[in-house]
């Protein structure tokens, strides 16, 4: 199960944007969790969830959850990244992962797509909401806030109803072509 | 065996590389996705559209995109936006092969795009615009707004094509365009604090006659059919209702359309017929609820565009003409309809449909939880109306009779089907809200237009007596009074709607009629002075006043305003029966215009078919000023004639005065001419 996923810290290489090779577990250490948010600076569907980012940000950030703004495109460079993150108000740490590495191993497959990690558990990788259903189809408001359920769930120490989701935007593997 | 593997071998064609598929990619991709324009990425170089090979491969597998929802082979449409399925296939197969670049130096050129910002149609001859820009949240729901563009227009125009621009290409979805020559919009729009205002067009705000008016990212820009040029007024608002949908951060646009103009007016008048229905009331739940409707055509006409339209529970559109011999032909079909898409689709050759042909068109709906696109979670009942949150089935059809003369029979016929089917809705939704004024109003204006004069007023004084606020139902009560001949009334409800709204025009124009007709030439006079500053552009006004001004003898003034109705409005009998009657009579030789009397005259003779007694003695005293004798009395007698045949005495009895000048071969002057 995902969950179980015990991960080897040491192979992974992601960078924040002064292009330094950090291990972003180690940054969080203390956290009670810390959640990746993959996104690109020209994807629309991760760039519509940008407010929905930002409020689950200000719910649980201060509640102890570390969060990381992920870029998985090796195009996105940090110069872009800077700028993408002031336009869309974005408050998170922006981390690069140009090879995908965290991205597999969040096992995340497109932007948007959100995984939490606890310890070093994956504990929830998918959607932030059920609002795309498929690509070209849409509700008009969510349903179901499955990021914001499985942090809450988290923060209260019970187990997550949905621990993986399928999420719906651009997808990552092209970012490797 | 060997020998046959390496036949099969040999068969094995080459992996397919950009190279083999930019020109498709360019034609029907890019022209949206570059930079600048609507589309929200670029697919322009290899390396654009291999970052998104799998998007690709998924959205045109299932024919998301390109954007085009009609079906292939119901419906043969200009600017088809659907990739044909070689080009299809050529797509996914360089996606399977690995989507690989090819030999660069292989790369046929690109060929050149007009620039994102330029127009499609050239140079406009008019540019408007929103008069503010309006910004967009970052976040939440679709946003649904109406712009009033005012409309600089010195006279009237014929108008060919418009081009709509969005301005921040990537937030608007669609647009619908309608104009508006009362000042409802505006009148909303000034009551919201932002620009624009909340919600869809009033019905003020309309297609100009027989005109499908809208604007979908990606849609070309298209002149009108030869020959169908319409007609756009001086005073009007364009009125623009968008649909625009948050991108993530603010986003302000400030949304142009361009105008282009003929001088040629038009041969043939389209119109729009709509097919559906208005009392559309979809219980929670139900899967498929149909709206069904059919028209049969009363004259040969062609179809030259269609445009359906719903909101989010649609989910199947189909419709089609059977002709009288029983051969049937499709119009359109939809099969997963996307509100988000919707487009005016035009014909590339009129569709031609014989008398007796029935044009029939079925929408099914899903109202159920299962149609990820319903605005209500869990399901709720769903009735007619314009917000997203209701429903709506219609469907637009510019139709246009095949020969002129039948033009009006059809008009007429369309006219009635629509009223028939607005009343029923708009009893409807009384039916079920009694205590809205509003609904009272709208119902009591649809009397109007019935000529039901005493059920409007019966609706205006209910609206009344739950608002006795609102100045446009005690102006559209006198309205209905004066037209029943109550005039003390009519005259006190129009009385009460300038003490609300000083500034009403109209209200002023109606009032200064009933005074003029109770004898009160001075107080009427006031109050037509006084519509015509508010509203140079009314041209009924500016007639009332004209008229009143000649009737008073000062010929000078009246000239100037029967002139001004004339620039507003260039076939108005009145006004060149007008002018042509004080060209004709006025005792001034400096401005007696024989020839002019004559030219107007007989225009306004042929406008109302001999058939108008003013008309027919501004005639005849033209033709009498210019000597032109035996037609005068030729004209004055058939007057009379028509005059007697109405019971219209006094009428008859004036006409006999002039004949007995004109047989004497003396024209007609007005001494108290000034």
């Amino acid at each position: 199960m995902h969950w179980f996923t015990v991960l080897a810290f040491s192979s992974l290489t992601v960078f924040d944007l002064d292009n330094r090779a950090i291990d972003p577990f180690k940054a969080a250490a203390g956290a009670r969790a810390t959640v990746f948010l993959f996104t690109a600076t020209d994807c629309p569907i991760s760039n519509r969830y940008a407010p929905e980012v930002q409020r689950v940000y200000r719910a649980f950030a201060p509640k102890g959850v570390r969060f990381f703004l992920v870029y998985p495109n090796p195009a996105d460079t940090p110069d872009a990244i800077r700028v993408h993150a002031k336009s869309f108000g974005y408050a998170a740490d922006a981390l690069r992962d140009p090879k995908q590495e965290l991205a597999k191993l969040a096992s995340a497959t497109v932007t948007p797509e959100a995984a939490i990690f606890t310890g070093q558990r994956l504990v929830y990788h998918g959607r932030i909401d059920d609002r795309f259903v498929d690509l070209g189809l849409e509700r008009p408001a969510p349903t179901v806030h499955d990021l914001a359920d499985a942090l809450t769930a988290v923060v209260a120490g019970v187990p997550i109803a949905h621990p993986a989701t399928q999420a719906v935007g651009c997808f990552i593997a092209d970012f490797a072509r | 065996m060997i020998a046959l593997i390496a036949a099969a071998a040999l068969t094995v064609e080459a992996r397919v590389s950009f190279n083999d598929i930019a020109p498709i990619v360019w034609r029907r991709c890019t022209t949206c996705h570059r930079p600048g324009a609507i589309g929200p990425f670029s697919l322009a170089t290899y390396e654009d559209v291999k970052r998104r090979a799998t998007q690709i491969k998924i959205v045109t597998a299932r024919r998301i995109m390109p954007p085009w929802k009609p079906e292939p082979g119901k419906g043969d449409f200009e600017s088809e936006r659907r990739l044909t399925d070689s080009e299809l296939e050529q797509i996914q197969r360089w996606i399977a092969d690995g989507a690989i670049e090819g030999d660069s130096k292989d790369l046929p050129p690109m060929p050149a795009q007009p620039a994102a910002e330029a127009w499609q149609l050239g140079t406009p001859d008019l540019v408007v615009r929103m008069p503010e820009a309006y910004t967009v949240a970052a976040g939440g729901t679709d946003v649904f707004r109406t712009f009033v563009l005012p409309i600089a227009l010195p006279r009237a125009r014929f108008v060919r094509a418009l081009e709509f621009r969005p301005g921040t290409a990537r937030v608007v979805h669609h647009a619908n365009i309608g104009v508006d020559r009362t000042r409802s919009s505006r009148q909303l729009d000034l009551k919201d604090p932002e620009p624009g205002y909340v919600g869809g067009m009033v019905p003020d705000a309309r297609y100009p006659e027989g005109q499908l008016l809208g604007w979908t990212p990606g849609q070309a820009a298209h002149p009108v059919p030869p020959g169908t040029a319409w007609r756009l007024e001086p005073g009007s608002d364009l009125v623009v209702q968008l649909h625009m949908q948050p991108t993530g951060k603010p986003e302000t646009l400030q949304v142009s359309v361009g105008f282009y103009f003929t001088d040629e007016a038009p041969s043939r008048t389209p119109l729009g017929l709509r097919l559906g229905s208005e009392t559309i009331d979809i219980p929670p739940g139900a899967r498929d609820y149909v709206v069904a409707d059919r028209y049969v055509l009363p004259v040969d006409a062609d179809v030259l565009a269609v445009q359906p339209h719903a909101h989010n529970l649609a989910r199947r559109m189909e419709a089609g003409a059977t002709l009288p011999d029983g051969t049937t032909r499709w119009l359109i079909a939809i099969d997963d309809w996307d509100f988000r898409w919707q487009d005016v689709y035009r014909y590339k050759n009129p569709v031609a449909l014989p008398k007796g042909t029935a044009i029939a068109m079925r929408y099914t709906y899903d109202n159920s939880d299962g149609n990820a696109r319903n605005p209500h979670h869990p399901p709720a009942r769903v009735v007619w109306g314009q917000n997203t949150s209701d429903e709506m089935g219609d469907l637009w059809i510019q139709i246009v009779a095949r020969s002129a003369g039948d033009a009006a029979v059809l008009a007429d016929d369309i006219r009635r089907k629509s009223h028939a089917e607005d009343l029923a809705a708009y009893v409807k939704l009384l039916r079920e809200d009694p205590g809205n004024p509003l609904r009272h109003d709208a119902v009591g204006n649809l009397y109007l237009e019935d000529a039901r004069y005493d059920d409007a007023i019966a609706e205006y004084r209910a609206s009344l007596s739950l608002n006795a606020d609102s100045a446009p139902t005690h102006y559209n009560l006198g309205f209905a009074l004066s037209m029943r001949g109550r005039r003390d009334e009519a005259r006190g409800a129009f009385e009460q709607a300038l003490r609300l709204d000083p500034e009403y025009a109209q209200a002023h124009n109606n009032l200064g009629a009933m005074l003029q007709l109770a004898g009160r030439a001075g107080e009427a006079l006031d109050h037509f002075r006084r519509a015509v500053a508010l509203r140079p552009d009314n041209v009924d006004a500016q007639i009332n006043l004209a008229q009143l001004l000649s009737a008073q003898g000062r010929a000078r003034e009246a000239l100037d305003h029967f002139e001004a109705a004339l620039t507003l409005r260039g076939d108005s009998a009145q006004a060149l029966a007008g002018i042509a009657w004080i060209r004709a009579t006025v005792a001034d030789p400096s401005l007696r215009n024989s020839e002019q009397a004559v030219t107007f005259a007989e225009r306004a003779a042929a406008a109302t078919g001999r058939r108008d007694l003013s008309v027919l003695d501004a005639l005849a005293a033209a033709y009498a000023s210019a000597g032109r004798f035996d037609d005068a009395v030729a004209i004055v007698e058939s007057g009379i004639n028509l005059a007697t045949a109405g019971g219209l005495d006094a009428a008859a009895a004036e006409l006999r005065q002039r004949l007995i000048l004109y047989q004497r071969r003396q024209p007609y002057r007005q001494s108290n001419f000034l």
